[in-house]
This record gives structure tokens, C-alpha cells and sequence, in this order.
């Protein structure tokens, strides 16, 4: 199931749709979405959906959803974590055009993710030349890129138990956190139970999401309210993920210790100096920044602004050496150094208002002056002419005689960037012709390199794009067998999304794509578009002509079908 | 030459990669790649369980027979360590079934002969 909001590290937009909704509630919610990112009023938006209506949950949870994103950019913009992953993908989409250009002029294809060339016994089996040292080098960036990567974010075992701690855990703790103070803040305590008991208490406890309430609890900041419900206060638990995540990542040596940088270990460092306490139900902000940062200081000898501080001086300071890889690349560098002013810009927010601010109590405060970009995806296919800048989407050769019925051009994604973006007390991005670079075709690029077309995006032609642009090249585009299509679930896991799609957005029962029958949820599987379009589905699907062939084109929503229609039910 | 991935979650993976270096039949072995190493975030999908990360190791083998030596004595290593891996064929990454303790001879012989 595509999620109905989603934080691009690449590119530092937040991507919404509202695909996986019936209408109207569809176009509903897409409007109320497009006003929680503008940070406009809402009210007039729920006049209509007061509490107890049927929908209000399901669209709280939605507006709800993309400030859990505008946290994300929050974060990723500010901890040293968020930073490393944005300069990670910049490096990498920096490097596809060495790639590129070795590949043209050997007249050979280019392979996907470049971590293949750096491998003898992948190269062996998929018969490619022995590449120069350069492009060893590229391949062993990526892999050491993405080994350091799956470290820092590794889930941990423990007996049955698998937690998610990692950094890109702590940084979906922090969002949920941030999330539900958002709506206590903008509409009460009610709505938060209603949403917290509707959506939160399903996702698993011990998951990315949840895990802070995990550490609450272990901190003895939990208390039973009389009710068989225990409260949590999340200030010391969101305090220690924020510094966990102002690791050392510039500058700590070769072999520095892991509580230095890697965002689990310092969480386990700092729970164990701080240890539980009896009055962590009752502790404020301002008492639980001043605590980590006390016990930060004595670890590692910064407190988490400092080291943040001490991450923007690095990036800065290396900006000449980036600019010779960045600057030939169209936007990449002026990218870099716009997201540089960023967080300079918000740490020095952060510094004024204090420790306590950047806490998700405190996130309410922050909320709408973050503008992100929005890409507002409509996987589906919009045919409409009129609306915001395209900035995915393409134009269709129509056949003759069906002018009538088939669209000029379809859209899969719309641009929209904040008007104020230049005010002092709004952060956005600013260079708006880079950031556009990057969107369109940098992180595309990144992508490719780092996990080929094994990624579940909003909209595939966002990275079909790309891949059709570097054929247009005269280089044909090759894959590791792994990594040419996105996952290929199995079936349990297709009729579970489905069931819990249907759950999700109050339906009783489906219309099978393919066949027109309603259908229950649990006869029904949900089909990513590459897995249709991979299925033994197709070819009776392309029977029905010229329609299905526009709908192969224009449609990269999820496919909802009749689970025995599937012949390769474990693909 | 025969080639197969075997893949399972990176715990699992790291696991058998010292079993599989010492085992003479094999003649190659890949370093561990992590499968799903790029995702975005976004916000939370009740009813829905995280799904793990997988990693994959590619081993080469001179010939079938010494492919269908390795994959009887990976299945005696999961009887006595536990858990089971998934087998594809390298070039193509068509799945060729799971092994685990279970699994029968003539189900190891179609692995190493594809």
C-alpha cells in the first residue's frame, strides 16, 4: 500500500496523494492535505466533519500525516543523521555521470545498482567487463554508502523481538511523536484518542513508529491513568533520539567508538547514564533537554546543537572540494550549499528559542513555518490541462480517431513550492531552479544508483523518467536481476495490504480491477503496477486493446484484484 | 558454471557467510548486498507489520554436482543452527524455492541443476 505521505530525502519534498481513497473522500482529503502543507486553516475544511462524523478520524490522520513529513524535512534539515542522508544521495547522483560517460564512450550498457562493478562474482555472472578504477571506486562509495547506511538503521534482535531503534527509526519516532502533539495542539484531546486508538495502537509496537514509546516506557515515564491506559510523557525519550541523532559524522577519526555517531548505540548510551526515572512522567522539556544535554556533554564533549554547529562549519568548509564534483552538474551545487543555508537557518531558530523547542511537544510552533516542497502525485493518471507546474508527467501520442477518447498528456505529479519562501521566519528551499534539478532528475539518479529500480515510489515514472533519458543517450540501461523491478511480494503479504487497505479507508469491499466484481477484502489481493504489469494478468488484461494499452501508459496506481485470479500465487 | 543467491534477512545472511567461505565446494562467493537499502519516509500504515530488510549472497560453483554438495550441507547446518534461505538462480533471479531443514533431496537437485 503506497503511504498517503512520504518524506524524499533527496530532494526535500514531501510527496502526498490520496490514490488509495474512494472519492469523494479522495478529494477531499487531497485539499485538506494541501492546506496542512501550505500551513493554512483547516477550520473551514472540518466545519463539515465535526467530531463523531464517520470521516473526521480518517482526515485528521491524513492532515496529521504530512506534518508527520514536515517533520521529517525538519529533521533531516537540522540532526546530523538527516544531513548525512541528503549528502549521501548527492554524492551518488554526482557519480552516475562518470558513469554515464565511460559507459558511452566504451559503447557498452550501464549497470544498475553501480555497486556491481565493484564486485568480481557479480561481474562474473553477469558478464561485465572489468571496469576502470574510477568506476571500482564509484561501485565501493555506493556499497560502503549503503552497508553504512543499513547499520546505522538496523533493526536489533533481541530473543523473538526484533526493535527498531536505528536512526531512520528514531527519526519515524520523532515524527509520530510530532504528529499527535500537532493534533492535540490544532484540535484536542479527543481527537487524539480517537486517531490514537484508530490508528496508532494497530502498527506494531516494537516497529519503527512505536519504538519511543518503548524507551518512554523504559524510562519510567510512563503512568497508569486509572483507566487500564497508561499516559506517556515522550520530552526525555524524543530528547535522547534528537541528540542520538547529532552524531559525529565529520571528523571523529577512522575507527571512532559507535556511540560517537551511530544514532542506536548513543540511544543505548544515553539510557543507560540516565537510566529511569521516578518523576519522568512529570518531566518537562525543558528539564529533559537540559538533562541529555548535560549527560551528552559529559559522553562525547558537545551537546547536540554543538555538534550540529560543528556539522554545518564541515559542510561549509568542504563546499570548494564538493564544488569541483557538483558544479558541472546542473543545480546539484547550489542545492547543496541552499540546504547548507537551511539548517544553518533553523539551528540558529533552535539556538534562540532553546534545547526545548525541537522537541515534538514543541513541534506545533515550528509546523507552519516549515514549507517543504509538495509534489502532489496522482499515480492514477490526472488528464486535466489546468493546475500547479507538472513536474512529472508526459505527453501522449494519440492514435488517429481516438483524438476523442484519449488524452493529450497525462500527469503524475504537481509542484508546490511555498510564494514566501524568501521570508526570514519560513524555511524552505530557496534556489528554486536547483531544487527542481534535483527533483526531476538528480535524485531519480541517486536512486538508480544506490538500489536500481528496487524502490516502491509514489509514482514509477518518476524513476522510468530517468531510465528512459540515459537510453535516449545511446546507452542501453542494464540491471542486477535483483534489482530491476521493485519487490515482488508474496501472496499472504498481497491479501494482507489489501485487507488492511480496506480497513483503512472504510471500505466493506472492492471492485476487482480486473473483472468488475465486488469483491471482499480478503478475496482480494492489491498488486503493486510492476507486479501487474509483471503477472501472468497482462496478457489477458491487453485483450481488452487500445484502452488497456493507454491504461498500461497513463496508470501507476496499485491494481486491487481477485486474489484466484493469480496463477503464480507466491511470484 | 552454476550460480545461486541465497538470501534471507542480513542477521541470517551474515550468519551462513562463514560456513559458506569454509565449504569447499563453493568456488566463488559474493560479498552480503543489502536488498532493500533506500526507503522513504513517510507515515505510518496501521495493520501493517515493518518488513524486514534482506540481504543476498552469490555463490558460484564449477559444477552442478558441486552446487547440489553445498546446498545437503547448508540444509544440515539448518537443522542444527535453524531458520531457512531462499534460493534464486543469479542470472535471471527466478526463484528456485527455500531450503530449510526439510527440504528434500530432489528439491536440492532442481536448485543446482537450473
Amino acid at each position: 500500500m503506497i503511504p498517503n505521505a512520504q518524506f524524499d530525502a533527496a530532494s526535500l519534498a514531501v510527496w502526498t496523494t490520496t490514490g488509495n481513497l474512494p472519492d469523494p473522500e479522495a478529494s477531499i482529503a487531497a485539499k485538506a492535505m494541501q492546506f496542512a502543507a501550505h500551513g493554512e486553516d483547516l477550520a473551514a475544511t472540518l466545519r463539515e466533519f465535526p467530531p463523531g462524523h464517520p470521516h473526521r478520524a480518517l482526515l485528521l490522520w491524513l492532515i496529521s500525516g504530512v506534518w508527520h513529513e514536515k517533520r521529517h524535512f525538519f529533521d533531516t534539515c537540522l540532526t546530523n543523521y538527516g544531513a548525512r542522508r541528503v549528502r549521501d544521495l548527492f554524492v551518488l547522483s554526482a557519480n552516475l555521470y562518470p558513469l554515464l560517460a565511460e559507459a558511452h564512450a566504451k559503447h557498452e550498457p550501464v549497470w544498475f545498482p553501480v555497486e556491481v562493478y565493484g564486485n568480481p562474482v557479480l561481474r562474473a555472472v553477469l558478464g561485465i567487463r572489468e571496469p576502470p578504477k574510477n568506476i571500482v571506486e564509484i561501485a565501493n562509495l555506493a556499497r560502503a554508502i549503503k552497508d553504512f547506511n543499513s547499520q546505522l538503521d538496523a533493526p536489533r534482535a533481541s530473543g523473538k523481538w526484533v526493535f527498531y531503534l536505528g536512526g531512520e527509526a528514531q527519526l519515524e519516532g520523532l515524527g509520530q511523536a510530532s504528529q499527535i502533539h500537532c493534533v492535540e495542539y490544532t484540535f484536542g484531546v479527543e481527537d487524539v484518542m480517537t486517531i490514537t486508538t484508530e490508528y496508532v495502537h494497530p502498527m506494531a509496537q516494537e516497529g519503527p513508529y512505536r519504538s519511543i514509546e518503548a524507551v518512554a516506557g523504559s524510562l519510567g515515564c510512563g503512568r497508569d491513568n486509572g483507566k487500564g491506559v497508561v499516559v506517556l510523557n515522550l520530552n526525555l525519550a524524543s530528547a535522547i533520539f534528537i541528540t542520538a541523532l547529532c552524531g559525529r559524522f565529520f571528523g571523529a577519526g577512522p575507527k571512532p567508538p559507535s556511540d560517537l555517531l551511530a544514532p542506536f548505540a548513543r540511544v543505548g548510551r544515553l539510557m543507560e547514564e540516565i537510566g529511569p526515572k521516578p518523576n519522568g512522567c512529570d518531566m518537562s522539556g525543558d528539564q529533559a533537554a537540559e538533562l541529555v544535554d548535560k549527560v551528552a556533554k559529559r559522553l562525547w564533549g558537545r551537546t547536540a546543537f554543538e555538534e550540529i554547529a560543528a556539522d554545518i562549519d564541515t559542510m561549509e568548509a568542504r563546499a570548494e572540494a564538493v564544488k569541483d564534483m557538483f558544479v558541472s552538474l546542473e543545480g546539484l551545487y547550489d542545492a547543496y550549499m541552499d540546504f547548507a543555508r537551511l539548517r544553518r537557518q533553523m539551528l540558529a531558530t533552535a539556538r534562540d528559542l532553546g534545547p526545548a523547542s525541537v522537541l515534538p511537544r514543541a513541534f506545533p510552533l515550528w509546523r507552519d513555518r516549515l514549507k517543504p516542497w509538495q509534489v502532489v502525485a496522482t499515480p492514477g493518471g490526472d488528464f486535466e490541462a489546468k493546475g500547479a507546474p507538472v513536474v512529472f508527467g508526459r505527453q501522449l501520442t494519440v492514435p488517429r480517431g481516438l483524438e476523442m477518447v484519449v488524452p493529450k498528456s497525462v500527469t503524475w505529479g504537481r509542484l508546490h513550492a511555498a510564494s514566501d519562501s524568501d521570508a526570514d521566519d519560513v524555511f524552505a528551499p530557496r534556489a528554486r531552479d536547483a531544487w527542481l534539478q534535483v527533483l526531476e532528475r538528480h535524485a531519480p539518479g541517486a536512486f538508480l544508483m544506490l538500489n536500481g529500480r528496487r524502490h516502491r515510489r509514489m509514482v514509477p515514472p518518476e524513476i522510468e523518467r530517468r531510465i528512459t533519458e540515459i537510453e535516449g543517450y545511446g546507452i542501453p540501461v542494464r540491471f542486477h536481476p535483483r534489482f530491476e523491478w521493485p519487490e515482488q511480494r508474496d501472496q499472504p503479504s498481497r491479501i494482507g495490504e489489501a485487507i488492511a487497505l480496506a480497513k483503512f479507508s472504510g471500505r466493506k469491499s472492492f471492485t476487482c480491477d480486473i473483472t468488475g466484481d465486488e469483491i471482499q477484502p480478503d478475496e482480494a489481493v492489491t498488486l503493486t503496477p510492476w507486479e501487474f504489469r509483471r503477472s501472468d494478468l497482462l496478457p489477458k488484461f491487453q485483450e481488452v486493446g487500445v484502452v488497456a494499452t493507454v491504461r498500461l501508459v497513463t496508470d501507476w496506481s496499485d491494481w486491487i484484484v481477485r486474489r484466484d485470479l493469480l496463477k503464480d500465487s507466491a511470484a | 558454471m552454476t550460480a545461486i543467491d541465497l538470501t534471507g534477512s542480513a542477521e541470517e545472511i551474515r550468519a551462513i557467510l562463514a560456513f559458506v567461505k569454509q565449504h569447499p565446494a563453493v568456488e566463488q562467493t559474493s560479498e552480503p548486498t543489502t536488498l532493500d537499502a533506500s526507503r522513504a519516509l513517510n507515515v505510518g500504515i496501521p495493520n501493517l507489520s515493518p518488513t524486514e530488510v534482506l540481504s543476498f549472497l552469490t555463490l558460484v560453483f564449477t559444477t552442478g554436482k558441486a552446487a547440489l554438495d553445498f546446498l545437503k550441507a547448508l540444509r544440515e547446518q539448518l537443522k542444527t543452527k535453524g531458520g531457512s534461505l531462499a534460493v534464486s538462480e543469479s542470472t535471471s533471479g527466478k526463484s528456485l524455492g527455500r531450503i530449510e531443514p526439510g527440504t528434500s533431496d530432489a528439491a536440492l537437485a532442481h536448485m543446482a541443476s537450473s
